[in-house]
């Protein structure tokens, strides 16, 4: 009786471990391709440097933006870890196993143009408020001191830049500037003719915008407009690694932890039963034994009944023989 | 445990490593500092002269004071200052992922995953 349930529940454990196993093979694969990526942005990043004029310009914090809006968010899901497994097999042993291991997160992480449309616009009417006042923070080169003349232009005071894109004027500046944070003689070409651009030119603006916008966010413009190639090849291995890989290595690991606890689960559940049935047999044997010594005693005390009656018989013939 | 409610809130990565780290990571587009009053940052940039008590409050106020944080990702040799922290780490959120630096390839030795499947194989 104790092997059938033992071996019940060890195929449980047997079947999670092997789920875990897979899990780790996972995590050594991802993990090995990750590290090659890492390794190559590395070397991007090095060859940026290295190409680059050393104390001029060097790719590191140096040229971090102080404000910077993250351009790429996580997002968390709770995946019962089994649930795939349970549409396979339909035994009832795999799905008290699947039932075992909790809800396990299952990290992404993707671009999402949405909210940094809406931190673009909150964030760039700032930002722009913020480099039309001299900017110290970031002693770019001079292009970009050209840009922050630029948008300390007459027409929108710093102030300005503060009120939430919802008013119309803000807005209406955002778009005269926004081109200008680009092409500062464009912009000083339309404050000679006048604010306001003919509509077409509005609407390619707007889309103008909409890119710059996208530009303005795009770390690389950190560190100046021409960035070199490699960094650029840096950038596309970091939002690999970023997007595809440590997303998953982050959801494996988590349900690697959920397998664990589960493992533990079960093993304690088996020794328990284990030492349940141990106590148990050991009951029985000692109800067997005990049984077992009061059967003896009985016969011993039959016995001894018998032989003293056979002594009595005896001595009862001895007497009579004696007699 | 995985039932932390406020998962849902937690949209940001956060790096700790070394300069060529967070600049790659940060290209990506993930880094973030909160608005004026506070101005936090989501990465810390360490090199030798860290304190090592300087990236453990990094890890502290990533890992339990900030809410919005759903990946918090480290530089293996980083990690290795403060260890101890790393393995007795258990929250399910944020997740703690070590990453290889540029002078400090990945150990499996010391990945704290792999020491988990060794302590649930090797106890």
């Amino acid at each position: 009786m104790s092997a059938l349930a033992d071996l019940a529940s060890t195929e449980v454990i047997d079947a999670l471990l092997e789920r875990y196993l897979t899990l780790l093979d996972e995590y050594t694969s991802f993990r090995s391709q990750l590290n090659a990526l890492q390794a190559s942005m590395y070397q991007c990043i090095a060859r940026a440097n290295f190409a680059a004029e050393r104390g001029v310009r060097y790719y590191g914090q140096d040229y971090y933006d102080e404000r910077m809006q993250a351009g790429r968010h996580v997002h968390i899901r709770l995946v019962c870890a089994g649930s795939e497994q349970e549409a396979k097999t339909k035994e009832g042993e795999t799905e008290m196993e699947t039932r075992m291991i909790e809800a396990a997160p299952v990290f992404s992480v993707r671009a999402c143009p949405d909210g940094t449309a809406r931190s673009t616009d909150g964030g760039t009417e700032e930002e722009k408020a913020q480099d039309s006042t001299p900017s110290k923070r970031l002693p770019e080169g001079g292009n970009d001191g050209a840009n922050a003349a630029g948008s300390a232009a007459p027409s929108t005071s710093p102030d300005d830049g503060n009120i939430p894109p919802q008013g119309k004027g803000p807005q209406k500046a955002s778009q005269d500037r926004v081109p200008a944070e680009a092409k500062p003689h464009v912009q000083e070409k339309q404050q000679e003719t006048g604010d306001k651009p003919p509509d077409g030119q509005q609407k390619q603006q707007q889309q103008q915008r909409k890119k710059k916008m996208a530009n303005k966010h795009d770390p690389l413009r950190w560190f100046g407009i021409l960035t070199p190639l490699p960094l650029r090849q840096a950038q596309s291995h970091a939002i690999r690694a970023v997007e595809d890989l440590i997303p998953r290595l982050a959801s494996i690991s988590a349900e690697m932890a959920a397998v664990e606890l589960a493992v533990r689960r079960a093993r304690k559940k088996r020794a328990k039963e284990e030492r349940r049935l141990q106590r148990e047999e050991k009951q029985q044997q000692q109800q067997q034994e005990e049984e077992e010594k009061e059967q003896l005693a009985v016969q011993d005390q039959e016995t001894e009944k018998g032989a003293e009656e056979g002594e009595e018989e005896k001595g009862n013939d001895g007497s009579e023989t004696r007699a | 445990m995985a039932s932390q409610a406020d998962y849902r809130d937690r949209q940001f990565l956060a790096v700790i490593g070394d300069e060529d780290s967070v600049t790659g990571l940060l290209l990506a587009g993930i880094g973030h500092v909160t608005p004026p009053p506070d101005n936090q940052k989501n990465f810390l940039v360490v090199d030798a002269k860290t304190d090592t008590a300087a990236i453990e409050a990094a890890f502290d106020r990533f890992t339990s004071e900030r809410k919005d944080i759903g990946i918090v990702l480290i530089n293996q040799h980083v990690a290795d200052r403060i260890r101890n922290r790393i393995d007795t780490y258990t929250q399910a959120f944020p997740a703690v992922l070590e990453i290889p630096s540029k002078d400090h390839p990945y150990d499996p030795e010391k990945d704290s995953v792999l020491r988990r499947v060794r302590r649930l194989f090797g106890e």
